[in-house]
Formats: structure tokens, sequence, C-alpha cells
């Protein structure tokens, strides 16, 4: 099984998981399927040579040191927070871990959106699909959101053709481009430029009163569909109160079963990742505080910066206080995490742009590059494993969490 | 060379019938009956009146994979309420609890070996991935196959048995399963095609095949591919008034090759009686007594709240209005199965949940090869896993039996036949039930029993004539020679070992996914080619986990 012809190329950084035929793997026409692996290799210090030979040979007396000064932190503080942005289940796993050690709080650092999704689902349920399962079987998709979702996952449109002509309905606010994007997919495609409020409730007016509601072309696509499929990404729908839209939108999905086949597919960020391996390891998706070891559970409480915001209130809180920052991406600290005061400890592949006593960077490698690491396709279902070309085994975030608490 | 001496134990393992105390001897990892005499023993424990079981093996309970995982995610509301508000949870925070404590209990009550039932090829990495997180136990999965488009078309285009064994090789291969598992043959995927119902021999809407063909093809396909455990059936019409006929139809349909009927409790029900809805068990007890080839867990109910998820999302819609509370989950999984999750709550007074609770407990004392049925709850769908001792207690104690009896709905202790059931669940036959049984069924020879050789899961148990407390907090338990458990506290992690089958008739199990011809096809289907979820044997190893491959010894 692990012979390399065997072994699919998979992009490592798209929340799809998608595998990328050989012959795209020059930068150039990947830029073309995958903006964000065509972002990410642009940014390693101008090739990924110089990220490897750095960490190799890096001065082990030099790392040791800084880990002690980071153990040293966390002996320290009273209140830890453990955060970032975890797309890998090893760091996740290290960072509910580490959490669960230290007593303290666990939550990704921007999870709002996805957490909507969460919060509906607990409270109403609803009916689901995998990409897989749409792509074979839906003859009519609605597709919800704006252009958002295609800058997230370029090649989405691509995954859920099955190369023949299927109705689409776009709803939302969607550049010509994407239009373009979805057309060239081979859709058939009908787009309706409206409030996204108001699409469970036209949803519900069409499936009840039926064609003498609606005798549009909309209208009958939805009447006559006997399996639809909406696509929509938490991260890419602009309307308030998205959870409450979403319950509304799960009621009519759970209903129309009733007569006919509808499902959903909410499609996940990155972050997905972090909340299922959470979720199995704790019985809770993040947010978490953990006292006496055992977890405790609070979505709108414990919240990332509102843990920060809290902490930073008051002067002796925030002396005591450590956020340990867990990155698998590449990209810059965030600006509202980086005007924090707060002591840190930052285990991520990019260095923060300065060094002290009380902020101490541990550096990792970058999944799917130096490590092997497992991801979730963006529908959830699919757990793949990101190979490695280059491993550098001590370099991930799991390692140096390990190193923390021994 | 580390030697422990058990010394003066009972050794119950439904095979060693010991009156008098012996000594038990774990060398390293095994067990053993005897020691030359000039060696050591290093550590000692003198235990007078404490007998000794086998590690427990929970052959379907479950642990790991998308349905469980979501089913955590509809329970979040145990941070808002006090523990002792919700009793019926008994010592779990949630009816589906996370890994970690998942893993505690299990051992907590002496089992040290489960198997998640119902693994969606698509899906496999993650329930390894979870079961790897559950600590202390060693773990295995069922690959779920019989709604799986591919197969459907196979068997629908007339494809010969043989292209269907290596079809099933590499499913159940490239999934690190021990064994194939169907659920609702052929009737999760109608559903996707809005048929409400799939009798055994109703034909798929849209593909011309039969439940019945299924069941015969897979089944076949175990049988030559020589798997360890047999198919593993979860019968059509599940929870449906009169659904005995098509249970034994389902038998009918393996033509006698070996097969496993999993939670047969919610598979043997008439539609007699005051509220059209009664007990078959005597029926399918008779048939299991007369049919060497069958074994069964049955999936007993316990009263409570629980969360109940299968992949038959079929039967779990057609329910989803007794949802309590009031929210229920669905999914259609990748062309391969679906799921469905309902939180349910069964109830003492209610008619239906008593008869059921009745129907388990008649399985139990009315099928006689102690061998063949299987303690389960179906975890957590009749109930959470903590409730086995407990459910043991009702098998030994004749009288505490009755006194839950008498508290059930009048009509159910009019028409029910348990209070005629006078028999008592020895202890040889509840470690026959729990260890031996599942061992053997699995194919895995140095499991379930205290035989010189096995491996070293011992339990140790302070006798007490309430089984219920004795089962619930053993004295010891040892995981591969190690104490890792003392009076309830955990002393130590231990390793971890992944279960699979092993192919005897195959020298390569993968050679389906490698042709181009299928890769194409798989393409097709699904978007992405096979080899995207297979999973490596290096997966584990990276992992520290050890494999151990399992084998029908006939």
């Amino acid at each position: 099984m692990n012979e390399p012809s065997r072994q699919p190329p998979i992009c490592s950084f798209c929340s799809l998981v998608c595998e990328l035929p050989d012959e795209l793997h020059d930068l150039q026409t990947l830029s073309v399927f995958c903006s964000k692996r065509y972002i990410q290799s642009k940014r390693i210090a101008a090739s990924l040579e110089g990220l490897t030979t750095d960490l190799r040979q890096a001065d082990s007396e030099a790392l040791s040191a800084t880990l002690g000064r980071a153990i040293g932190l966390i002996r320290q503080a009273q209140s830890v927070l453990v955060t970032g942005r975890i797309h890998t289940v090893e760091s996740a796993r290290a960072a509910v871990e580490l959490a669960q050690r230290l007593d303290g709080m666990v939550d990704l650092w921007d999870s709002d959106e996805a957490f909507d999704s969460i919060l509906s689902m607990q409270r109403v349920g609803g009916y689901g699909v995998s990409l897989g399962e749409a792509r074979d079987h839906s003859d009519l998709w609605i597709v919800v959101g704006d252009d958002r979702l295609l800058e997230q996952t370029p090649r989405l449109p691509h995954a859920m053709h099955r190369g023949e002509s299927v109705p689409m309905l776009l709803i939302g606010r969607w550049s010509d481009a994407s239009i373009q994007a979805w057309s060239e997919a081979g859709f058939d495609v009908l787009c309706i430029e409206t409030g996204l409020e108001e699409i469970p409730k036209y949803l519900s007016q069409v499936s009840r009163l039926g064609s003498n509601y609606c005798d549009s072309q909309t209208g009958r696509w939805i009447l006559n569909a006997k399996y639809t499929s909406i696509l929509y990404s938490p991260t890419a729908l602009q309307v308030e109160c998205r959870d409450l839209w979403i319950d509304l939108l799960s009621r009519w999905v759970l209903n129309r079963n009733e007569t006919t086949r509808v499902a959903t597919l909410a499609w996940g960020s990155l972050q997905s990742t972090f909340h299922q391996t959470c979720t199995w390891l704790t019985g809770f998706p993040g947010r978490i505080r953990f006292q006496n070891h055992q977890p405790s559970y609070d979505p709108h409480r414990h919240r990332a910066k509102d843990w920060c915001d809290r902490q930073s209130a008051s002067d002796t809180a925030a002396e005591k206080s450590l956020i340990i920052w867990i990155d698998d991406t590449l990209d810059d600290l965030p600006t509202d995490f980086d005007a924090s005061k707060l002591r840190r400890v930052i285990v991520g592949p990019n260095p923060p742009s300065t060094v002290s006593e009380s902020q101490i960077w541990l550096p990792t490698g970058i999944a799917g590059t130096t490590f092997a690491a497992n991801m979730f396709r963006g529908d959830q279902t699919i757990l793949a494993k990101i190979p490695c070309t280059d491993p550098l085994p001590s370099f991930t975030p799991s390692a140096w969490l390990g190193r923390l608490t021994r | 060379m580390t030697i422990t001496r058990l010394k003066n134990v009972r050794i119950v393992d439904g095979i060693h019938a010991s009156s008098k105390p012996t000594d038990l001897y774990i060398v390293d990892q095994k067990l053993a009956r005897q020691i030359p005499a000039d060696a050591r023993i290093d550590i000692d424990y003198d235990l007078d009146d404490h007998l000794v079981m086998s590690g427990g093996i929970d052959l379907h309970t479950h642990i790991g994979g998308g349905k469980v995982n979501l089913a955590r995610l509809l329970w979040p509301e145990r941070s808002s309420k006090r523990l002792e508000e919700k009793p019926w949870l008994g010592p779990l925070s949630a009816p589906v609890p996370g890994t970690w404590e998942t893993g505690r209990r299990y051992l907590q009550m002496g089992y040290t070996t489960c198997f998640e039932p119902a693994m969606l090829p698509a899906n496999a990495r993650q329930s390894h991935m979870e079961m790897r997180d559950t600590p202390w136990l060693d773990t295995g999965g069922y690959v779920v196959l019989g709604n799986d488009r591919m197969l459907l078309s196979m068997i629908a285009s007339r494809a010969g048995q043989e292209q269907i064994n290596d079809y099933v090789a590499w499913m159940v291969a490239s999934s690190a399963a021990m064994a194939i598992k169907v659920v609702n043959a052929g009737g999760i995927d109608a559903f996707k095609f809005n048929q409400r119902q799939l009798n055994v021999d109703e034909a798929h809407p849209i593909l011309p095949v039969t439940p019945r063909d299924i069941l015969w093809s897979l089944s076949t396909a175990a049988e030559e591919l020589g798997l360890a455990h047999p198919l593993h059936v979860h019968c059509s019409n599940l929870g449906t008034p009169g659904n005995i006929t098509s249970t034994l139809a389902t038998l009918d349909a393996v033509e006698g090759r070996r097969i496993h009927l999993t939670h047969v409790q919610y598979h043997c029900y008439g539609d007699q009686g005051p509220h059209g809805f009664s007990s078959e068990a005597s029926k399918l007890a008779d048939r299991v007594n007369r049919s060497n080839h069958v074994s069964i867990d049955v999936g007993q109910v316990l009263f409570g709240q629980t969360i109940t998820l299968s992949a038959d999302t079929m039967h779990q819609f057609a329910n989803r209005k007794l949802a309590s509370p009031r929210k229920q989950i669905f999914q259609d999984l990748e062309c391969q199965a679906g799921c469905g999750l309902l939180p349910f709550r069964y109830k003492e007074g209610q008619y239906v949940h008593g008869l059921q609770w009745t129907i388990g407990l008649e399985l139990f004392l009315r099928i006689q090869d102690p061998t063949r049925v299987f303690l389960t709850t179906d975890h957590p769908n009749g109930g959470p896993f903590t409730g086995y001792p407990h459910l043991i207690r009702l098998l030994m104690d004749y009288d505490f039996r009755m006194s839950i009896f008498d508290r059930l709905h009048p009509d159910v202790k009019a028409c029910s036949s348990l209070p005629s059931l006078k028999r008592e669940y020895r202890l040889d036959e509840i470690a026959a039930i729990t260890r031996l049984g599942p061992a053997r069924a699995l194919g895995l020879q140095h499991r379930g029993n205290l035989s010189p050789g096995s491996i070293a899961d011992v339990v140790v148990y302070r006798n007490d004539n309430n089984a219920e407390t004795m089962f619930s907090s053993p004295e010891m338990v040892f995981r591969k020679g190690r104490l890792v458990l003392r009076r309830g506290e955990l002393l130590e992690d231990c390793s971890k070992t992944v279960l699979v089958s092993e192919f005897p008739n195959r020298t390569d199990a993968l050679t389906w996914g490698a042709r181009g011809v299928n890769r194409q096809r798989w393409q097709k289907l699904y978007g992405y080619t096979p080899w995207l979820t297979a999973i490596g044997s290096d997966e584990f190893t990276d992992e520290g986990l050890g494999m151990e491959h399992a084998l029908w010894h006939g």
C-alpha cells in the first residue's frame, strides 16, 4: 500500500483535501486550481528549502533554552488559554491534551462562524449530505453564499460535478467570474440575487403552496427535484443571526424529507478538523475550560477572544495569564491577537515580529511538507492522511506541546 | 522476564471449572498455570475469596466514527445541569461520552477489547483515529457494506462471486477492518430514492437487486475469503411490528453459511396483542438453538435516556417523531450508507419500551448455548454500556428481574412469558456471554479465556452476592500483564492493539484497488481514487499501536 505509485498526491492546504493529478504539480498551474497552496508555497521565504534548512541547522542548545523559558512561563501562569489556527488532528489532539493537563481553556481563535453552525445543530439537528453522495445523486443544487466560498476552495465546483449537466440555483452575491466558474464546471446555472435572509421562508412557501405560489423556472426546479442538495459555507454566509438562519433552513429540510429527499451540505472550513477532534476527545467541539481535568463547555463564555479581553482588562489578571498559540498555517499572526499584551508561547512555522521574554517562539515545519498529518475534507466525512515529503519529526506542533508538559 | 502470581483465585472463564482456589501466573504479557520450580515470583497477590475472569470483550459498541461524533455533538446539555439531576446517565457524563471517558469507564468494568460495528469505508480512518484515542482498550471495527453503490451495481450486473470477493477483500483490508457488517441490506440506498421500506425479497427502486441477493453475496464472500468473523447483520425492518418474518428470511438467505445477527432484540417483533406489537423471541431463540452456524448479540434495552444512532437512515427517519428531546440528525454518505441520530428515552411505563426490555431478556434466557449469545446494549442504542453490570444482575437474579418487571405497563405483564423463565445465569455463563463467546466468534484465540499462553488481560472481582456491585467495581485489572487499575483507581496507561482480520485465502487483499479499471470506476463514482481513504498499516505503527490478526479456527 505504500508504493509511491499508489499514494495520491494531496493538496494539504485546502479544506477540500482534494487530490491533484500529477500534471498539476507545477505551481503556475496549481494557482488556477488552488490559490491557497500557491500562496502558502510562495510565502515560505522564497522557497521551502529555506525553512527546512533553517530547522535542520537550528541550534539545539538555543532551542532547549527557549523551551526552558516557555516551561517557566507555563509554571508561572495561573490562567492558560490554548488557541490558534489548528488544522490537523495531531495539533488538535496535542492542544486539547495540553489544556487538560494545565487545567486551561481551549478554543480556536476565530471560530464564530463555525460555532453558529454547531449551535444550530445542537438545537435542531439537520439532514446532511456528503460531497460524494451529492455529487453522484443530486438532480438540483442550491448554492447559497458569495465569492468567498470559491476563494476558500477554488476546486469545489469541479469536485461537485459528475460529468453531466445538473441544474444549479446560485443564490447570494456572486461576481460574474464566480458565476462563470460554476458554469464552466458544467452546471446549468440560474443566478438569483436576493437577500439571503428570505431563503428559508421562500423555500417553505414554494414547497407548501407548490406551483400555485411559484410558476417560475426556480419553483419548477425545486418542486420537481428528487434529490436537492443545498450547499453553503458558514464562513461565506452574510446573514444576520446566522445560527437562526441555519435553524430555519434545517427545519425546512427535515420537513421536506417527509415527501422527497433534500439535504444540506454545510461546507466546513479548515477549522472543522479541530472541532471534530476536540469533540471525540472530550465530547465538546471547543470552547472548553478544564477544571480538575474535567471539561466544562460554554459556547458563549469560553470564547478565546473574550478570555483575552477579560484577562487584559486587569493588570493583575494579565500578569498571571498565558496564551499558547498553535499555528498550522504560514499566515501572519492576526492583528487582534498581535495587539494583545498578554504573555505567549507561539508554536508555528512563522516567527512573530518580536521575540522577548514574554513572547517565545518554538519553530515548526509545515503539515504535509515536513510532517505527515490528518485533515478533514470540508464536508467532514473523509479524514485524509497528508503524507510529507521532507520529514522533520522534531519540529511538529504536537512534539513541542508534548515537551512543554514533560 | 517478570512473573506475577495471583494466589488462591477462582478461575471463571467458561472453559476451566475450578471449585477450589488455585494460582494463576502472569509471565510478562501472557498467562501460565505453572512456572519452573526455580523461577522467582516478582509480584505476589494473595486473592483469597476473589475470582478472576479474562478481560471483557464487547463485540458491538459504537465508540468511533462520524455518527458517534455527531451523537456527542448532539448532547451538550451535560454542563448545564448537575449530574444528580440525570441519574439515568449513571456514571457517564453523557449517553455518548468522549473517547477518554469511554476508555476509562470500560476499563473500570473490566472490559479490555471493543469493536466499533459500523465503519463507513470513507470514514474508516476517523473511526480508527477515535479508537486510537480511547485509552486502555484494544479495538477493531467492521466495515459497512451492502448499501455501497459499487457493490450493488456489481450484484445487479451479475458480476461473478470471484469479482465480488476481490472487492470485499479490498474494502475490508483498505479499511483495516475485522469483519463485514451489513445494515438493512440495500435499504439505506433505497431510502435515498425515497423508498420507505425494503423487505428481504423486494427489489431496490432503481437496481435489480434484493436484500436476499446482497446477503447471499456478502456471506459467501466472508466465507470464501476466510474472514475471522462471519457476516455481521443488522436485519431489514428494524423496530417494525412483525419484523420476525424478515429476520427469519435473513437467516434463510445465507443458506447455512455462518452468520451473526446483531441487536436481535429489535428484530423479533410480532404484530399481535392489544397494541399490535408482540414478542417473537421464542421463535427466534428456537431457530438459534437449532442452528449452530448462527450467533447473536441482544441489544438489550435499559430504561433511561440515551441517543440512538444507526446507519439505518430509513428506520431512524421513520422514528424521528419519537426523538426526546426533539432534535435529530440524518446524513447520506458517499454512496456507501448514511446515518440517523435521535435522542431517546426508554420508559418503564411505556408498553413498547417495556416489551422491548422483556424481549431482550427472553432471548438471553431462551438461547441455551451461552457462547452464541452475547451481552450488548448496542451502546448507546439500547442504553449506555455502563449498564452492563445492571444487566448481568438481571440475568443472574430472578427476584431482581421480577422486581422491575412488576413496574412495567399492565399489558406487558399480561402478555409476557418472562415470569415463567426461571433460569438464572451462572458466573461461567456470564464469562461466556461477555468473553469466551465473543472471542470465539471473532477468531481471537488468545483472548476471552484464561488458558496458558493467552494474553494476560485479567480482571479480579471480589465475590459479592450482588452481581451489579461485583461487576461494576473490579478489584484489579491487568492489561497485557501490567496492573492498570486497582479499586477503581487508574494506575498507568497501556499499549494498544488494533485487531484486523487475516485473509487466509489471499496473498494480497488489496489487488482490486490497484487495478486501473477499478480505480477509474471508483474515481467516476466518488470523485477521488480509492487510495485516498485506504489505510496503511504504517499509520498504526507510526502511532505506536500494535496489530493483531484474527483468524477463524473452526
